[in-house]
């Protein structure tokens, strides 16, 4: 049985949305707008510099390589971490989900992690595993996977039990069942967690960067910082943003959409 | 012609706890077998427990005192609401059960079969809730099955509908011997389809009669049968019959 689309093979775009998107350029033009005025009155570009400085900043970063550079490790650590921390909290919490025993066994392990500082897993993680990438990308792993360890644990408690009689009388094979019956309930909780895990991801690992690692955009930010280079904080922190919320824009939200465009005909 | 039993039912008793976890006891033995090429109807007022005993045959309820044997073979169920999964059309909704290792299913054949021939793209949010269950009991043929279990299977369709699927219920049965077993409150529509009715009634619920159903074609005694019904349990009254 194939993926199917319902429409022309696409999704129907959701009603407004072409208005939605003038609406955030707007919003995003306004941005541009309220911080070139703010840069004005502040009238010190050491303190606060204008869109153009911090634009041209990038430009040069981007020319001499420096730039896409940075951002490639930086990606690549949260791809990693991202990775690690999706399969790690989601097996585990779909199995919590569905059996009350390792449910029992995971819980407490659950809100310790998710109430331990970031900060502290971090410097943990780098003092007992090494000041290196492996250290860098499971430090984040670990802050990240409880929240999706418990967002798909109440995927997994949410999942209809009429479904799954039905896959018990019909003696419907296992790989079957969970593609076509458990998968679809819990794409939603999967969506939500990658969306939320992707942005704290990538805050982490700039963390992770800053404290630990020699390249990266956390890295350059450090370094930008105890230059007081408030241009080049702005260039790669906001070109770095842009990247991410492309990724998000462009592949998770349309992933989320056409996964649940069933239910717009329900 | 009738072999040796297919399945065999002996609840002793099968008690749910109320919102206060105060037990209720509802099932109070209901003991009885049934073979291949059999039509059993359970037949009893609507919320007495002739579901829970399907579900106890079907292995859903596994907390109750006594045993259900079945014979190994294949099963096809239909339950009182359609269960199609909404994110699937209906031609994946039938492929879903399909056995291991067993050639497609005729997706337009079964359709046809319920009545129902150009829906197999749709999705479920398209059908109306008979249509719904039509579709769910074309499904419960996908198996090809041993055993056919439908619960309440015409519950919110017209008379006229439900006799002709009742008729088909019945020619596949001649074709291929299986052990139909389906509840239902109507006494006439039980009248119809099954070669065996058992009588479900009392609070807790037991078995109050066994009797068999004449030839179809014996038209004076099925009517004769469904008034003496009707004389003995007040409760299939109002039944629209």
């Amino acid at each position: 049985m194939a993926d199917r689309d319902f429409q022309d093979g696409r999704p129907a775009p959701a009603p407004g949305l072409l208005a939605g998107q003038a609406g955030r350029a707007v919003s995003v033009f306004g941005l541009v707008v309220v911080w070139w005025a703010a840069a004005y009155i502040a009238a010190s570009p050491q303190l606060l510099p204008g869109p153009i400085p911090v634009v041209a900043f990038a430009w040069n970063g981007l020319c001499d390589g420096t730039l896409p550079w940075n951002i490639a490790i930086t990606l690549a650590r949260v791809v990693a971490a991202f990775t690690v921390a999706m399969v790690a909290g989601g097996v585990l919490g779909y199995m919590a989900g569905r059996s009350p025993r390792v449910d029992a066994l995971l819980d407490p392990w659950a809100v310790v992690a998710l109430n331990l500082p970031v900060l502290v897993v971090v410097v943990l993680v780098y003092i007992w595993v090494g000041l290196n990438d492996t250290a860098a990308v499971l430090a984040v792993a670990i802050a990240k996977a409880p929240t999706v360890f418990v967002t798909i644990r109440e995927g997994a408690r949410a999942m209809d039990r009429d479904f799954e009689e039905l896959g018990t009388v019909f003696r419907i094979p296992r790989g079957r069942r969970l593609r076509h019956i458990e998968w679809p309930q819990l794409v939603p909780f999967i969506a939500a967690a990658a969306r939320s895990g992707l942005s704290i991801t990538w805050k982490i690992v700039l963390v992770v960067e800053l404290l630990g690692r020699p390249n990266g955009i956390g890295f350059i930010l450090n370094l930008y910082f105890q230059n007081f280079d408030v241009a080049g904080i702005l260039a790669y922190g906001l070109t770095f943003a842009a990247i991410m919320l492309v990724i998000e824009t462009a592949f998770l939200q349309p992933w989320e959409r056409r996964v649940n465009a069933w239910r717009r005909h329900a | 012609m009738l072999g040796a039993a297919m399945l065999k039912v002996q609840i002793r008793s099968k008690t749910f706890r109320g919102p206060r976890g105060l037990p209720r006891q509802i099932l109070r033995d209901v003991t009885f077998s049934a073979s291949k090429g059999e039509i059993v109807a359970l037949l009893g007022p609507s919320g007495i427990g002739k579901s829970t005993i399907l579900r106890i045959v079907l292995g859903l309820e596994r907390d109750f005192e006594g045993s259900v044997s079945l014979a190994t073979g294949r099963i096809g169920v239909m339950f009182q609401e359609p269960r199609l999964l909404p994110w699937m059309p209906v031609e994946d909704n039938l492929r879903l059960v399909q056995p291991e290792g067993a050639p497609p299913p005729d997706i337009a054949g079964l359709l046809d079969e319920v009545l129902l021939p150009s829906v197999r793209a749709l999705l479920p949010s398209a059908l109306s809730l008979g249509m719904a269950r039509r579709v769910a009991l074309a499904r419960a043929f996908v198996t090809d099955p041993d055993m056919l279990v439908l619960d309440e299977p015409f519950a919110s369709l017209d008379p006229n509908l439900a006799a002709a699927l009742g008729g088909r219920i019945v020619d596949r049965v001649r074709r291929r011997p299986m052990l139909v077993l389906l509840s239902t409150h109507d006494a006439a529509q039980a009248l119809a389809m099954a070669s065996r009715l058992l009588v479900i009634a009392n609070e807790p619920a037991t078995l109050v009669a066994d009797i068999p159903v004449p030839q179809r074609d014996d038209a004076v005694a099925i009517r004769r049968l469904h008034h003496d019904l009707l004389a003995r349990f007040s409760f299939l009254g109002n039944s629209g019959c």
